[in-house]
């Protein structure tokens, strides 16, 4: 995504705030995917993910106006969506009486199989995709949004609410167990595999 | 295998969030540093690789209920734009109950001030001045009529009355002045 794609998405939020429902079309079908990709592979379940996509719309549509453009609108879209899904993850620890923890993407197994999301069009793809979902959630979070949102890493920490020491101590963690993670699964050197 | 110099500015050189001095002198560094070279490139190609990830959608569904509340905020929002006007309004009378206070005050002053009546009062004044003007307009219209009987009777000498020399100017003059005056209070009266 480039600058001016940045610049068009100002444009068309200011379009929308005058009226024109068109704009709102444009900047949702050039979010839509990256958006609900970065939310399905951080709660990794279909059902829950269109309900925090869903939720992280009508958040967005509210506060629109509010908006200001000092902030990326990307960064600030990902960054109501990482709350949404924050938020589903504590509803469901309060919902669930056996202790279930909101720690629970760090935990919470797939039913046997490999989940659709996971695959991609190649092995190697498939590899790295799988890596990156065993990752730890804070970890996965910033790859995600690397990755998904093309976000710089200041506005990562601005929409993650934490500093920028603290998401590049985290990515490069995420570097390291990928490393691992990729050796472990097939047996390479990331470097190899990704060459 | 590690470099601080790579832990501070490795990844903001990467995505090109450095600086131009601060770009600039890690380039140097990495003329002299096989270690942040190494992890540069490892890290550049993983973020090549990523790029291939596949994306996905939700449900169209989806796409129709977020677009639907779109739309419906979107006409909201034209609707109710935050002009100098409502935000004034808004600190003025908080509460829309309170819009009661000046329209009743509103009433009250128009009932004392009762502008219906004064223009009704204006009226009357008007008309009865009209009423005054075509008794007096008649009445110099007979006068009128007078002095061209006695102008055209041969005179007498026991008539001390002395004619004006040109009555018909005169009376043509008052007749056109009369009904200039006439039009007046009928755009004024309407009738």
């Amino acid at each position: 995504m480039g600058m001016n794609d940045f610049q068009t998405d100002a444009r068309l939020v200011q379009s929308y705030l005058s009226g024109k429902q068109a704009a709102f079309e444009k900047i949702y079908d050039r979010y839509e995917r990256p958006l609900f990709s970065y939310i399905l592979k951080l709660l990794r379940d279909r059902t829950a993910a269109e309900d925090a996509f869903q939720q992280t719309w009508m958040q967005a549509v509210k506060a629109l106006p509010a908006y200001r453009e000092q902030s990326r609108f990307s960064s600030w879209l990902f960054g109501i969506a990482h709350n949404c899904c924050m938020d589903h993850l504590r509803r469901e620890t309060t919902r669930r009486e056996d202790g279930f923890q909101a720690d629970q993407l760090d935990r919470r197994e797939h039913d046997g199989g490999m989940p659709d999301y996971l695959a991609e069009k190649n092995e190697e793809l498939t590899h790295l995709a799988r890596a990156i979902d065993q990752l730890p959630a804070e970890q996965r979070a910033v790859v995600l949004m690397r990755v998904h949102g093309e976000i710089p890493f200041k506005d990562i920490a601005e929409a993650l609410d934490c500093s920028l020491n603290t998401v590049l101590g985290r990515m490069h963690y995420a570097v390291k167990n990928l490393r691992k993670l990729l050796k472990e699964n097939i047996g390479e050197d990331l470097t190899h595999v990704l060459s | 295998m590690s470099c601080p110099e790579f832990e501070k500015s490795g990844l903001l050189f990467i995505s090109g969030e450095l600086e131009k001095e601060e770009a600039k002198a890690y380039r140097m560094h990495l003329r002299e540093c096989d270690t942040c070279l190494a992890l540069v490139r490892e890290y550049r190609e993983l973020f090549a690789k990523t790029e291939g990830l596949a994306e996905l959608s939700p449900g169209p569904e989806i796409r129709e209920r977020v677009l639907a509340a779109g739309s419906r905020a979107a006409v909201k929002s034209a609707a109710g734009k935050d002009t100098v006007f409502s935000r004034l309004s808004r600190a003025l009378f908080p509460a829309p109950w309170m819009w009661g206070i000046p329209a009743a005050a509103i009433v009250v002053l128009m009932l004392l001030l009762n502008p219906f009546a004064r223009n009704s009062a204006e009226l009357d004044d008007v008309l009865a001045w009209n009423d005054d003007f075509l008794l007096e307009s008649a009445m110099i219209e007979a006068d009128i009529e007078n002095v061209k009987t006695l102008t055209a009777t041969p005179y007498l000498e026991e008539d001390v009355y002395s004619p004006v020399p040109n009555v018909s100017t005169l009376n043509d003059e008052f007749i056109s002045i009369r009904n200039g005056i006439e039009d007046l209070l009928q755009e004024i009266t309407g009738f």
